[in-house]
């Protein structure tokens, strides 16, 4: 594993931010740490990056302690996020030519190339830049030196279609050279990159498993009756969202399998004519495990 | 790295570093120009006024190239760089060093220079000024740096800190003046060193703790909590005080004090208590008329030739046949007041909660409650004296009317005759303290007719310029009167002869630092008492005058 937490805790005053949370990357994946608002995914990728301290557990990135960091460690982790203050008063070309020198494997024909895709401005300075430029401008910092892990914090906030579009180009084009790191609320931009996910809710890892995994046990199930359908009193553990229009009754299936599906719905439904059974998208998936988190 | 970083604050900051800079070669030009042609008094303000908005912009500007790469926070890009901290802090000191501090050595090192001081003082005195700007502004601005994130959080931080250090001092200087244990008069750089010495290793600390921590709060509550424990540093008692300045000074075994047993026994007089009712108020103040002078009966030997005693403190016991204590006081020198012989009069500032005062040397001032209680008592009279011996340097001469030249042991010094035409101005620009006493004399040099010698002291023990924040340089002004312009007076030497004439001028250094005790085994104290002694009025110090 490229990143490896346990039991992790870490307090802001009063307020526990991340309350006993496991997680582990593995190498070469690229990782979707998805989560509400407040879930605490900011928070833990800055416990990995040793920008805040945790107050209890231990994570390793890279095979070291997340606290012990060391300038070998840190010139193979890129890191780009949406809060990120970048040196204002240097101008883009300056702000790169300034980390080169901290990066031994830094690759300038990549950096030039990186620009270009980007259309960024070498020589504006980057106060001078917008929230998706200056975006941009931190991955172009990110990437030219190949890290091998590259953590992206909600990297999508904010930006318009077309930045996203060039953002992820840019992902996509590195995607296969490094593990990724990526926490967002833009699901359907990182869907097609995940190839696994870790659900994180109240400052814990609710589930982490791969996409392949995730997206083969969820479905959207409509089942239409004989008659008028109503939501039965006792709920498989893996039906979510489920309601009654009509003679049909809808839900997700968070634990689909289809000989299980066929069991549950002969033992607990009669007069069924017909058991439509569709995949759904990461964000249909996040949706419904976030608000069954919150109704619990 | 360091060079590498240093390069990059450069680049963000050089605006900023070249106004300081600008601001300090003018700080030392205007002071240039005060010393050499402009004397009025609004060009006098201006240059008071000036260095302390330098002094603001380099404090401004070491907060700010901390704050490049702040430290507080968490989302700053350099955290997630392989910088290495050890390069970053080291990148940081240099850009202080070399755009704050070196132009600041060469700025100074030059006006002195321009001035007429000799390379070598003029070196001496800047490199003084940069070490203790670093300690006093450049270490706790970047200590305030790295404990903010943006010169806003600073300039609140540093309000609340300096408005809560001024609260402390309030609060520890609300105590009636006289009974202050503060290390008094030509003592003061030493409490003033330590203090600023103390803020310097906590400035260090700080920021050392901050870069290879990186612990904001925790940073905080331990500056504000070191920062209040300085506090009483600055009040730091006279007898440590003494003791430091005792041992950094030669020792001085050859001079004996002894009680005098040859001494005839005075007769006591009646109604000659120093201020008593009858004596006509003679003392202004209540203590001063309260007080009574006794002559000990002192003998002092083996003084060097040019030499003055003066009385930093005297602590005075006075104990009964049975042993018990009947009296103790403690007298402070705390004036700028001269006699010859013996130094240091009482005053105001005498210590009011024991009602002793620190006077000549033969000379101890009693409260007369205790005097009329204990005087025909046999007492056992122990005094313990705090001394500074001071030698004579050879006398120098100036005309009454010399433009700026190098004196011996005083500097660049000039003279004229004042605006109301009845008063010799003495000025004088130095790169050292300036000497600690001085005698002046008018004197005809044909006819060696004199005016009554002046005698000042303005004490400063400080082996260094003390507290050089305008300028690296010193300046002192004496008026000495040669003429009464109400005619009720008439001086030898008077305004038909002052051109002619000169000023003799015989300066005195500090020497030794030293303590003696006297001890009178079995002493009555009415047999002391002096009826012809008068205190002289401790407020009728001179003109002597240390403005920078």
């Amino acid at each position: 594993m490229i990143v490896h937490v346990d039991n992790l805790h870490c307090t802001y005053g009063r307020t526990e931010a991340l309350r006993g949370l496991d997680l582990a990357v593995p190498e070469g994946s690229t990782y979707a740490l998805i989560g509400a608002n407040g879930a605490g995914k900011t928070t833990t990728l800055k416990v990995l990056m040793n920008m805040l301290a945790p107050s209890q557990g231990a994570a390793t990135v890279l095979g070291v302690d997340s606290r012990r960091l060391a300038p070998r460690e840190r010139a193979q982790i890129g890191y780009v996020s949406e809060n990120q203050i970048l040196p204002g008063g240097l101008r883009v070309g300056e702000f790169l030519r300034f980390l080169r020198p901290f990066y031994a494997s830094w690759d300038i024909e990549l950096e030039r190339s990186i620009l270009q895709r980007l259309a960024l401005p070498a020589e504006r300075r980057i106060r001078d830049l917008s929230h998706g430029m200056r975006l941009k401008m931190a991955l172009a910092g990110a990437l030219p030196f190949r890290p091998r892990l590259l953590v992206l914090d909600e990297p999508f906030s904010g930006l318009d279609p077309l930045v996203r579009d060039e953002f992820m180009d840019q992902l996509l084009h590195h995607a296969g050279e490094m593990t990724i790191l990526i926490s967002s609320h833009e699901l359907a931009e990182i869907e097609n990159v995940t190839t696994h996910v870790g659900f994180i809710e109240a400052g814990k890892v609710l589930f982490e498993e791969s996409m392949e995994e995730l997206t083969g046990r969820s479905r959207a199930v409509r089942i239409t009756l004989r008659r008028t359908a109503a939501v039965p009193a006792q709920l498989p553990p893996g039906w979510m969202q489920v309601s009654a229009d009509g003679n049909v009754l809808s839900f997700v299936d968070t634990r689909f399998s289809d000989a299980g599906l066929a069991a549950q719905i002969d033992s607990m439904l009669t007069g069924v004519t017909h058991v439509d059974v569709q995949p759904i998208p990461l964000r249909a998936i996040f949706t419904t495990l976030a608000r069954a988190a919150r109704e619990r | 790295m360091v060079w590498h970083l240093f390069k990059k604050d450069l680049r963000l900051l050089w605006p900023f570093a070249l106004i300081v800079l600008l601001g300090q070669a003018i700080n030392g030009a205007l002071h240039f120009v005060r010393d050499h042609f402009v004397t009025t008094l609004p060009f006098g303000y201006v240059t008071i006024l000036f260095p302390m908005i330098v002094l603001l912009g380099m404090a401004s500007l070491a907060v700010t190239v901390v704050h490049q790469d702040p430290l507080p926070g968490s989302a700053h890009d350099w955290l997630v760089r392989p910088i290495v901290r050890r390069d970053l802090l080291p990148a940081k000191l240099l850009f202080v060093m070399v755009l704050i501090h070196l132009p600041m050595l060469l700025v100074d090192f030059s006006e002195a220079m321009l001035g007429g001081t000799p390379a070598g003082e003029a070196l001496f005195a800047a490199l003084n000024r940069c070490a203790f700007l670093f300690g006093a502004i450049t270490a706790p601005a970047l200590m305030l740096g790295a404990v903010t994130a943006s010169l806003a959080e600073a300039v609140l931080l540093g309000g609340v800190v300096a408005v809560g250090l001024a609260a402390v001092i309030l609060v520890l200087s609300a105590s009636p003046p006289g009974s202050s244990p503060r290390s008094p008069m030509g003592l003061g750089w030493i409490p003033t060193t330590a203090t600023h010495v103390g803020l310097l290793l906590i400035s260090a600390a700080i920021v050392a703790f901050q870069y290879f921590k990186r612990r904001t709060r925790m940073a905080r509550a331990v500056a504000a909590i070191a920062l209040l424990a300085l506090v009483p540093l600055s009040y730091l008692p006279f007898a440590p005080s003494f003791a430091a300045q005792q041992w950094l000074s030669p020792p001085a075994d050859q001079i004996r004090i002894d009680p005098d047993v040859a001494h005839p026994s005075r007769t006591r007089a009646p109604s000659t208590g120093v201020g008593s009712t009858g004596s006509g108020g003679r003392f202004s103040s209540p203590l001063q008329r309260s007080a009574i002078q006794l002559q000990l009966p002192v003998r002092i030997e083996q003084m060097p030739p040019d030499g003055i005693l003066f009385v930093d403190r005297i602590l005075v016991r006075l104990s009964g046949n049975d042993g018990k204590l009947r009296y103790r006081g403690v007298g402070n020198c705390v004036r700028n007041l001269y006699s010859t012989g013996t130094a240091c009069f009482p005053s105001e500032y005498a210590s009011a909660a024991t009602e002793t005062y620190a006077i000549p040397l033969q000379t101890l001032v009693l409260p007369r409650r205790v005097y009329d209680e204990l005087k025909s008592e046999p007492l056992r009279v122990e005094v313990d004296y705090f001394l500074t011996l001071f030698t004579g340097r050879p006398q120098v001469s100036l005309g009454t009317s010399a433009r700026l030249h190098p004196v011996a042991e005083m500097g660049l010094c000039g003279t004229r005759i004042d605006d109301d035409g009845d008063a010799v101005s003495l000025t004088c620009v130095s790169a050292q303290t300036p000497p600690g006493c001085m005698t002046i004399v008018l004197e005809d040099p044909r006819t060696h007719v004199h005016n009554p010698p002046l005698h000042q002291c303005g004490f400063d023990y400080s082996p260094v310029v003390r507290g050089p924040y305008e300028d690296p340089l010193v300046r002192f002004r004496i008026e000495l009167p040669f003429s009464d312009l109400s005619h009720l007076i008439r001086f030898p030497i008077d305004a038909p002869q002052i051109q002619d004439a000169r000023l003799l001028i015989k300066t005195y250094a500090a020497a030794a630092h030293f303590r003696r005790q006297l001890v009178f085994a079995a002493a009555r104290l009415s047999d002391w008492e002096a009826p012809w002694a008068q205190v002289k009025d401790a407020t009728a110090g001179g003109p002597y005058r240390i403005a920078n």
